[in-house]
């Protein structure tokens, strides 16, 4: 019969088989659209514009956030997403900021007082943790806690004449749903901290000194024991990163430049307490990045490019960019571009995967 | 209705504005920023401030002197070693042994260090921030600032932090006195400090210790049995005491050196060919000093450099001096080129050359005198 000859070889292919065809379809249209969404991150993609330089920038959870601070808008903190962008804080200033755990925490201060922040990552139901009108400093969320430095009087009080009896600064945590600070150790530093995270039980601080010729440490702080082990000082103000394997990566005036520092060295202490120089002969000013293909180096200058951390005996190589873009920030697999010739009143970025 | 553009301005309104503008341009001159000077180089430039390039007065050291680091670096840290590659941090008070070993207060790392007269150092007390007696190495520190070696080798120390008076002596570590903070006579733990900083050693009229006891604003005189059986007081915190007779202490906080019933108050600094303002260069918070010939080598809080006092008078030998504004730095040249961060102690070898902790740029200076001020000519073998 007609009908029965038509229907036969759809019979033939039975049931099993039009579900394994099913299946490949669908496998083949996931592979077709993420070949498209490389393909449009291989493409400078806009991200978004505003109209104060951004500093601190760092990518997570699918968004990038920065602060920036100007006399008239003041201090924010922003977030951009494919969503859209929004202003997440606004205060007189905004000293830093911090990622981890799906919680976004940030210090910021209204007139003299300082407050410490926490939201969910997207900036959704902010509350205050910590206030005072000392400044709390530096900022790390991890293991359920927020930790930052205050800084404890100093011992004498005309602390120019001795200044190791200038004041200290006293590393504290918190849980994140809140409660009493607790001291959980004391560096004998004076001035300036930035809290670089957690790794393990132990936490990464970095702290500055900026009486010129100015000087960097690097402590680390295994928590429960009372005293923090410096495993680093350089001359001037460095940047530094904590990685997710517990690496510290630094930055140090290099030791191949004669007179005032105009190059820099890239140095990492691995988890075992081992240092190395990574790069050398790098140029001034930048900020460091992890990234899923390794640790870069931003440079934050005019026509600013990305520079893998690499060798020593190496000049150091700047990951290619598109023409037209320069380098301004990266994190996770991307990073962020900003068209060569900018606008001074507005800035666009766009973001593109990284090579 | 007079349009508002159009309206006279109060003649109040304007006296203000005119008086905050006279009140301003006599603030900048004060200060020094709109005054011009010859130029202390000698090549008739006007000297510049490196870090705005703002034409203010500036007086410099003298090209006879010569700087350099004998042990450390601008890197803190706690590394022993030979010259750049031993690392101090925070480093206070100095003093020299009869071998001419260097002892250091290295304040901030808990630790007493010594510089052998070739440039190695090594640490000879301390570990971490604490209070302990015992060994050499287990003993425990607390921000000590002063030191002092006497005739015999025994090293004293001004703990600070721990407001004790430390011995060092065969490798031990004892507690002269004090316990904790306070102000109180006796002996041994009855005797109460407040943050001692310094400790000066004087065999006349009999062997026995000067501490200069900052918060008490007091000069403990110590026997070495450690009894405090008397002392003076002095107009605010004292921060260096030199033996002699009678003994001169220098207190920043009275901008004065204090010696008998002599007080040497804002003393001037020789401005050279430099068009400054007299007023504006005066030792204003003398920290530390040694002796000199007719004089006395000094340090002051708020200048980056090392001066020579003598008949009422500072002369400058190394660094610079901005008047007001300090001008830090750490470069090693002749004392005309040579920066220096914030200086405190100062020690002489009597041998023509001084050493400074420069403390906050983590070492030790060396500074070759001038032969008109105990230097020595070098020739060669």
């Amino acid at each position: 019969m007609p009908v029965a000859s038509q229907s036969a070889p759809f019979r033939a292919i039975g049931r099993f088989h039009w579900r394994l065809i099913a299946l490949v379809l669908l496998v083949s249209i996931a592979a077709f659209a993420l070949a498209q969404r490389r393909k449009s991150l291989a493409q400078p993609r806009l991200v978004g514009t505003t109209n104060v330089f951004p500093i601190s920038i760092r990518h997570a959870e699918d968004a990038w956030y920065w602060r920036d601070q100007t006399k008239d808008t003041g201090g924010r903190l922003m977030r951009i997403s494919a969503s859209g962008s929004q202003v997440i804080a606004k205060a007189d200033a905004l000293s830093c900021y911090a990622l981890g755990e799906g919680k976004l925490g940030w210090i910021e201060r209204n007139g003299r007082e300082w407050t410490v922040l926490l939201a969910e990552s997207d900036g959704s139901n902010p509350r205050s943790l910590y206030k005072n009108t000392a400044e709390p400093m530096g900022i790390a969320i991890a293991q359920g806690r927020i930790y930052w430095l205050n800084r404890v009087p100093a011992l004498a009080r005309d602390s120019g004449l001795f200044p190791s009896l200038s004041p200290t600064l006293e590393v504290v945590s918190m849980s994140l749903s809140g409660g009493k600070p607790n001291s959980v150790a004391l560096l004998y530093e004076s001035e300036d901290g930035e809290m670089l995270g957690l790794h393990g039980n132990v936490l990464a601080i970095a702290t500055y000194r900026r009486t010129l010729p100015g000087s960097f440490c690097l402590y680390r702080v295994p928590l429960g024991e009372a005293f923090p082990v410096r495993v680093a000082g350089e001359r001037g103000l460095s940047r530094s990163l904590l990685t997710r394997d517990g690496d510290l990566y630094w930055t140090a005036p290099s030791k191949e430049v004669a007179g005032p520092p105009t190059a820099i060295t890239l140095r990492r202490l691995d988890a075992n307490g081992r240092a190395e120089t990574l790069s050398d002969w790098l140029p001034l000013s930048g900020e460091l990045y992890e990234t899923t293909e390794g640790v870069l180096y931003g440079d934050r200058s005019i026509g600013g490019s990305l520079y893998p951390a690499g060798r020593s005996d190496q000049f150091p190589e700047p990951l290619a960019v598109p023409v037209g873009y320069t380098a301004v920030a990266a994190g996770e697999g991307l990073m962020l571009l900003a068209p060569a010739k900018a606008d001074s009143a507005q800035f666009t970025f766009y973001e593109m995967s990284l090579p | 209705m007079i349009p508002k553009s159009k309206q006279q301005i109060s003649p109040k309104i304007t006296a203000a504005v005119l008086l905050s503008v006279l009140v301003m341009v006599q603030w900048l001159w004060w200060r020094g920023l709109v005054t011009k000077s010859k130029g202390g180089d000698g090549s008739g430039r006007p000297n510049q401030s490196l870090a705005t390039g703002v034409n203010i007065p500036v007086v410099i050291g003298r090209k006879d002197v010569f700087v350099e680091t004998l042990a450390g670096a601008p890197e803190p840290g706690d590394t022993d070693g030979a010259g750049y590659r031993a690392q101090f941090d925070t480093p206070m008070g100095l003093d020299f042994d009869r071998q001419g070993n260097l002892y250091v207060a290295d304040s901030r790392n808990h630790r007493i260090r010594r510089i052998t007269p070739s440039g190695v150092t090594t640490t000879l007390a301390g570990s971490k921030p604490g209070y302990a007696d015992g060994t050499a190495a287990q003993a425990q520190f607390f921000l000590p600032c002063g030191v002092v070696v006497s005739p015999d080798g025994t090293i004293y120390v001004a703990d600070t932090g721990n407001h004790r008076i430390r011995r060092i002596k065969d490798g031990q570590v004892t507690t002269l006195a004090g316990s904790v903070s306070g102000r109180a006579d006796g002996q041994g733990t009855a005797v109460k400090f407040n943050l001692p900083c310094a400790v000066t050693y004087t065999a006349s009229p009999k062997p026995l210790l000067y501490v200069a006891d900052s918060l008490n604003r007091r000069v403990r005189i110590l026997d070495l049995d450690g009894s405090v059986t008397g002392g003076w007081d002095v107009p605010g915190v004292p921060t260096a005491v030199l033996a002699g007779n009678p003994p001169t202490v220098a207190v920043p906080q009275a901008g004065a050196f204090l010696s008998g019933t002599k007080t040497l108050r804002n003393l001037p600094i020789d401005l050279g060919e430099t068009e400054g303002k007299q007023s504006d260069f005066t030792l204003r918070r003398p920290l530390s000093l040694c002796v000199a010939p007719g004089g006395w080598f000094v340090t002051d809080a708020e200048q980056c450099g090392v001066f020579y006092v003598k008949e009422g008078k500072a002369f400058l030998l190394a660094g610079r001096s901005h008047g007001h504004t300090p001008f830090p730095g750490w470069e090693d040249n002749d004392g005309h080129r040579a920066l220096f961060g914030q200086v405190s102690a100062i020690a002489s070898d009597g041998k023509g050359h001084l050493y400074v902790s420069d403390t906050s740029s983590n070492c030790i200076r060396r500074i070759t005198l001038p032969e008109d001020l105990g230097g020595r000519r070098e020739t060669l073998p």
